[in-house]
């Protein structure tokens, strides 16, 4: 009511209008920020600093050389990323054991290796180390996990903020991120189990930002590549005149990606397929008959991604996923089958 | 002489009185002689008989004292202990002290629970580059368990039920990296699900 009063009566002299309206704005802004900061677990900034990473990835031309580290390995990655014509392009090449690289030109994904012919698929997926969610969209987290902002710390010769991407529930893994202060790029991610202990690290070792996009990039931008596989439409290839196989449960925020029937390997049988995931992580369900008919389970790991086996019945149903164990035994443990309307009753494959 | 031996046997026989066994204390020989009598009667007796003197038990802590130490390097507990930065190392390190091979401690897998038979894995099969994980139903491959059948023929089944397991294990990762890649993904996934009127699954995810 003040400023009005003052206003008014300022109002034959417009520069010390200005003046006032300016401070006035500045007030509303200082109040509206510091609501912002009382914010519970301050998430909305955590999660503004998500996104401006987000930005960071998209934008620019840059190579990075990454460091993964998990129980088993130690695998260093290059990853080239530029914009020719508009179109984004990310190229990741796996620096160490048999030749593995990946390129993502637009809307294709091609993968190149050592010991098949390139084949390209359709879509926008995870490419390399970072998770997809990272780079698109960060939203599709917010279902099953918290952002919360930690503290600075220094990575990489840079001053860094952590934010914690913590899962509501105990059933899955933590990510923390630390995020360069000032320009808001990743520089780090581990992934935490429950017990705060780190099970996997990625870390950017060096990262180079340039005007133009890089030789590399340029020349990829040219390559011809083959032309994306087309895909299955799951539905009508699974469940035709067969037992079903579900997952009573997954963790909350799971979808299914993805469910299919396929060859294990080059010499096994057909087994069921399902992928579920949540953005960051993804779990696969296998189901198939047993190889030699006797009962047993095994739980193996590697690094954060754990694979379990249960045979029962002449009936093998494997889960492996970058889950904690316990979910993955619980979801391996509620794989059933359900007759569908197509079928004809009768046993598992 | 032979009369002072004489009251020594007398003496363990509990014969003879307090003034012997201060005698007995301050003469060497008589000690000696103590000590022999006692021997030869556990002996015969039966018991276990040391038959060092303390002469020579002297003799050789002595010997011992005089030996130069050599310092011998502790027997490593496990080769396989791969050197990773940070704490995630640590569990993989309690499960290696019970390894006795170093080279299986890298290979061995949680078994798979066969009914009555546990196989001992010896031989250093290609890594899986797979870690047992504790706290699991499933019992370790112990390596001090001895198979309960001890025939060739068995141990080679298991062997290869063995290295079949391993090579599905390794199928099953495999599979998990290509399909992660292939897989529609969630967009697209949801897309046609929408368009496909028709459908008899009863997990639909949320959309």
């Amino acid at each position: 009511m003040q400023i009005v009063q003052r206003l008014n009566s300022l109002n034959n002299n417009p520069i010390s209008l200005q003046r006032l309206a300016a401070a006035a704005f500045s007030f509303l802004i200082l109040t509206l920020s510091f609501a912002t900061q009382a914010d519970q677990g301050n998430s909305a900034s955590a999660e503004s600093w998500l996104k401006r990473m987000g930005q960071t990835f998209k934008a620019a031309n840059y190579s990075l050389s990454v460091i993964r580290v998990n129980q088993q390995h130690f695998e260093p990655i290059a990853i080239e990323h530029g914009i020719v014509d508009g179109e984004p392009l990310v190229y990741v090449n796996y620096l160490n054991g048999p030749e593995r690289e990946i390129l993502h030109r637009g809307d294709t994904v091609t993968y190149f290796q050592h010991d098949e012919p390139p084949y390209s698929v359709a879509g926008q997926r995870a490419v390399g180390p970072i998770p997809r969610a990272f780079i698109n969209n960060i939203d599709v987290l917010k279902t099953s996990y918290r952002f919360v902002l930690g503290g600075r710390n220094r990575v990489m010769g840079r001053a860094a903020q952590l934010i914690r991407i913590e899962p509501k529930e105990a059933d899955r893994y933590a990510i923390w991120v630390w995020l360069d202060a000032e320009h808001g790029m990743l520089l780090r991610a581990d992934l935490v189990a429950p017990n705060g202990e780190p099970l996997e690290h990625v870390q950017i070792v060096s990262m180079a930002y340039s005007e133009s996009p890089s030789p590399i990039v340029q020349q990829l931008s040219q390559v011809t590549l083959p032309a994306p596989v087309p895909l299955m439409e799951s539905e009508q290839v699974s469940g035709q005149g067969r037992v079903r196989w579900v997952a009573g449960y997954v963790p909350s925020g799971f979808e299914l990606v993805g469910r299919d029937r396929h060859k294990l390997g080059a010499t096994n049988g057909l087994v069921d397929y399902q992928l579920y995931s949540d953005g960051i992580s993804s779990v696969s369900v296998y189901v198939g008959s047993a190889v030699d008919g006797q009962p047993g389970q095994s739980l193996v790991s590697k690094g954060a991604t754990h694979l379990m086996t249960v045979a029962k019945d002449g009936v093998e149903v494997a889960v492996v996923g970058q889950l904690p164990p316990e979910t993955i035994t619980r979801i391996v443990e509620s794989v059933h089958p359900v007759v569908t309307k197509n079928a004809q009753p009768g046993k598992a494959p | 002489m032979t009369d002072k031996f004489e009251r020594v046997s007398a003496l363990v026989d509990n014969q003879l009185d307090d003034k012997m066994i201060d005698a007995l204390l301050d003469d060497p020989e008589l000690q000696d002689q103590w000590a022999r009598h006692h021997a030869v009667s556990d002996a015969v007796r039966g018991d276990d008989v040391s038959l060092l003197s303390t002469d020579f038990a002297a003799s050789v802590s002595a010997a011992i004292e005089q030996e130069p130490t050599v310092l011998a390097p502790k027997p490593a507990k496990t080769k396989s202990t791969v050197k990773v930065p940070g704490k995630v190392v640590r569990m993989f390190r309690q499960v290696g002290q019970y390894a006795i091979a170093a080279t299986v401690a890298a290979v061995a897998i949680v078994g798979v629970q066969q009914t009555g038979q546990e196989s001992v894995e010896e031989q250093p099969l290609p890594i899986l580059n797979t870690n047992p994980v504790v706290g699991v139903s499933a019992s370790p491959v112990s390596l001090n368990a001895t198979p309960v059948n001890n025939s060739a023929q068995s141990q080679a089944d298991a062997r290869q039920r063995l290295i079949e397991q391993r090579r599905r294990i390794n199928a099953y990762f495999q599979d998990h990296e290509l399909q992660m890649r292939i897989q529609q993904p969630q967009h697209t996934a949801r897309a046609v699900k929408q368009q496909d009127a028709d459908s008899s699954t009863t997990e639909q995810p949320q959309q």
